[in-house]
């Protein structure tokens, strides 16, 4: 029988040992493994709370300056980020779509006088430079935008907040500075920008181009965009052959973080904007690239990209804009029926003021039917004019039939293309309020009008609200009117109202006898009958708003005095 | 000579003990090792979805409620103590420490439980 071999003293042990050796490699290997992908993660992190931080300053932080040329500066009232606010001069990314919109309505304008026939000279050429300008300043900023030299700052402020700690004590995050790691895209083609049409800021009829407008289109959207209409970003929106541009920003969107498939397949090239092109695209998208550094010697790399949104709403809007209301000098015209039927003018004598005020004229030879003269006597005119607001100046009696309403039309239009404020759009009423209708302001036009103002300028100082006021307080309350306030509208005048006229029968001008002197022969007076009429024409002549002018509104009113006799031949004759 | 038999009885039984002795801590404390990197890397993760909560607020009592809810939906363990975030907001940013305490499945003299610390920064996005 064999024995069994002993077994080796202390093998246990060295197998112990062994195991204890092995287990601690495994324990340490662990732990730097979980500290590597830690670290890999918390590089991630950090990189992707800069990135968004990035995509955050950008907005407001990287800027063009206007340049002094004309087509630019027309653009610096857009340059403030709240309606009202005071304008810098600089645009960004959260105002290039309102320097795009300013272009557009400038265009708009254009294009829908031409329609109208009211399109001056120099209109189509004041389109071009101020394309011309949205163009330049939004190439400048696509400049800025793309230079990735311009955001590593915005990340390195942000990248140290985080903690890098797996990778030991002394370690940070901070940008990358390799070009190939910061690229821009061109994301949510087709998606909503910040510009909100209201519809009450087009022209009379006005529709936009088909295709160029968009509701929100974020799924579900938010309840408060619910029936606003905006601009659509990244699509080419066509005035008369000319294209302008807008930057898609979803309403109300935070800025976020994007996958990279998605900002790859939106980059320029290879994925262009539609014909005719936007070569020189302000991006909306951006990626970073960050790395966790420990004494200098590179650790962790991760690269993060954003989708950025200044979640801020503009209207079509020129604020620093007025609307001019020229009140001509009213005359008394004198007609006389020196044949029975039509009326013939004798004079056109005095003009007279916003006070009652006796006019009077000289006796008209024959002027009526078998008259030496008729005289129409001292009369006291102005009775039409006399303590009404402008409102009742322009709109009140006589009634100007669908003139005076397409009148009221273009007036609310350009109102509401002052207010940059999209959550309002102003009505007739706020016009009419504005001119006097209300009691509150009326008493002050009606002061003005006797003080013998005659122009009056429609403005806006809170992008908001509207104002009207005569030229020296109008400068007073809104300096940046003093520049533009002579300036014309660029369009041709155009005769809305044509001698809208109300006799007795409708608004009771006054009635009165006048004094007939009969011929040799005619010494019975027939009739001895004088009445008023109260006259107005209204025209319109449309502004593009490219020299802050958006239209002149002149009011002609003027009163015609009939007198009316006759006398009849008492045979017989000696 | 004559050789004494029982000399070598038990050896192999002090062996195992005494390599068990030393096995067994370290298989031990490596358990505890990877519930250490679990809890550490769960506390970095309620950090970073607090401060993302937080920072998608207006103001700070909202960022308060955003980072609590965040925390509420945060899947704890038998081996979480406790959990609870610090939330600080401005205007530019949304800061939320969590602190969590861990039970350690096994509880070593001193070390029965242990408290992990993160911290996560993240940009205001809300306005």
């Amino acid at each position: 029988m064999i024995k069994p071999r002993n077994r080796l003293k202390g093998s246990a042990i060295v197998f112990g040992a062994a195991l204890a050796v092995i287990l601690v490699i495994l324990g340490v290997a662990f732990a730097l493994i979980s500290m590597y992908m830690g670290a890999a993660n918390e590089t991630k992190n950090a990189v992707d709370a800069a990135t968004l931080y990035t995509g955050k300053q950008l907005m407001d932080k990287i800027s063009v300056q206007l340049t002094g040329d004309p087509n630019q500066q027309l653009f610096m009232d857009v340059t403030t980020d709240t309606p009202g606010g005071s304008p810098d001069g600089k645009v960004d990314l959260r105002r290039i779509n309102r320097v795009w919109a300013k272009a557009l309505l400038i265009a708009i304008n254009a294009d829908a006088a031409n329609n109208e026939g009211t399109a001056g000279s120099s209109m189509d050429g004041n389109v071009d430079q101020a394309r011309q300008g949205a163009q330049a300043i939004s190439d400048a900023l696509s400049a800025q935008l793309t230079n990735a030299s311009n955001l590593y700052t915005f990340f390195d402020a942000f990248a140290g907040k985080n903690s890098v700690r797996m990778l030991g004590k002394n370690s940070s995050v901070s940008a990358l500075q390799d070009t190939s790691g910061w690229q821009t895209s061109l994301m949510d083609r087709n998606a909503e920008s910040n510009l909100v049409v209201t519809g009450g800021d087009l022209p009379p009829g006005y529709t936009m181009p088909g295709g160029s407008t968009t509701p929100c289109t974020r799924n579900p959207a938010p309840s408060s965009a619910s029936g606003l209409t905006f601009l659509k970003g990244y699509f080419p929106i066509s005035i008369n052959n000319r294209t302008f541009w807008q930057v898609p920003f979803q309403y109300d969107e935070k800025p976020h973080l994007v996958s990279e498939t998605v900002f790859a397949a939106n980059t320029q090239p290879p994925n262009s904007l539609p014909s005719p092109g936007w070569d020189k695209a302000v991006p909306n998208a951006y990626s970073a690239l960050g790395r966790a550094i420990k004494t200098s010697t590179a650790s962790e790399k991760a690269m993060s990209w954003v989708l950025t949104n200044p979640r801020q709403n503009y209207s079509l809007s020129m604020p620093h804009s007025f609307v001019k209301i020229h009140l001509d000098d009213m005359n008394v015209k004198w007609y006389f029926f020196p044949t029975g039927y039509p009326p013939v003018k004798f004079y056109t004598e005095g003009t007279y003021g916003y006070t009652t005020d006796s006019v009077s004229c000289a006796p008209a030879p024959f002027g009526g039917i078998g008259c030496a003269t008729v005289d129409a006597g001292s009369q006291t005119v102005g009775a039409d004019v006399v303590g009404r607001p402008l409102d009742d100046i322009i709109f009140g009696a006589p009634d100007g039939g669908s003139g005076q309403t397409r009148l009221e039309s273009e007036m609310v239009a350009r109102i509401n293309q002052m207010v940059s404020d999209p959550t309002v759009t102003l009505t007739a009423s706020d016009l009419h309020n504005a001119l006097g209708f209300s009691s509150s302001t009326g008493a002050a036009t009606v002061a003005e009008l006797v003080a013998g103002e005659r122009d009056f300028y429609i403005y806006s100082t809170d992008g908001k609200t509207i104002k009207v006021n005569p030229q020296s307080l109008a400068v007073a309350d809104a300096p940046w009117l003093a520049t533009i306030i002579g300036n014309d509208p660029d369009g041709s005048e155009t005769k809305l109202v044509d001698d809208a006229h109300d006799e007795p029968a409708a608004e009771i001008p006054p009635v009165f006898t006048p004094t007939a002197t009969p011929l040799p022969c005619f010494t019975d007076i027939g009739v001895e009958f004088g009445w008023f009429s109260w006259d107005k024409d209204l025209n319109w002549t449309p502004g593009t708003g490219y020299n802050g002018c958006l239209g002149t509104v002149r009011v002609t009113r003027w009163t015609q005095v009939y007198s009316w006799a006759y006398c009849e031949y008492t045979p017989p004759c000696l | 000579m004559k050789v004494n038999k029982g000399s070598g009885r038990g050896q192999g039984f002090i062996e195992v003990v005494s390599v068990a002795l030393v096995l067994i801590p370290l298989a031990l404390a490596l358990l505890d090792l990877i519930v250490v990197v679990i809890a550490n890397s769960m506390n970095d993760t309620a950090a970073k979805n607090c401060a993302r909560a937080a920072a998608n607020q207006g103001d700070q009592n909202s960022a308060n409620q955003a980072a609590a809810k965040a925390l509420a939906t945060f899947n704890s363990s038998a081996i979480v103590h406790s959990i609870n975030q610090q939330c600080t907001w401005t205007t530019d940013t949304a800061t939320v420490k969590t602190t969590m305490v861990v039970n350690l499945p096994v509880p070593f003299p001193g070390f029965g439980q242990l408290t992990f610390v993160a911290q996560d920064v993240e940009p205001v996005v809300s306005n």
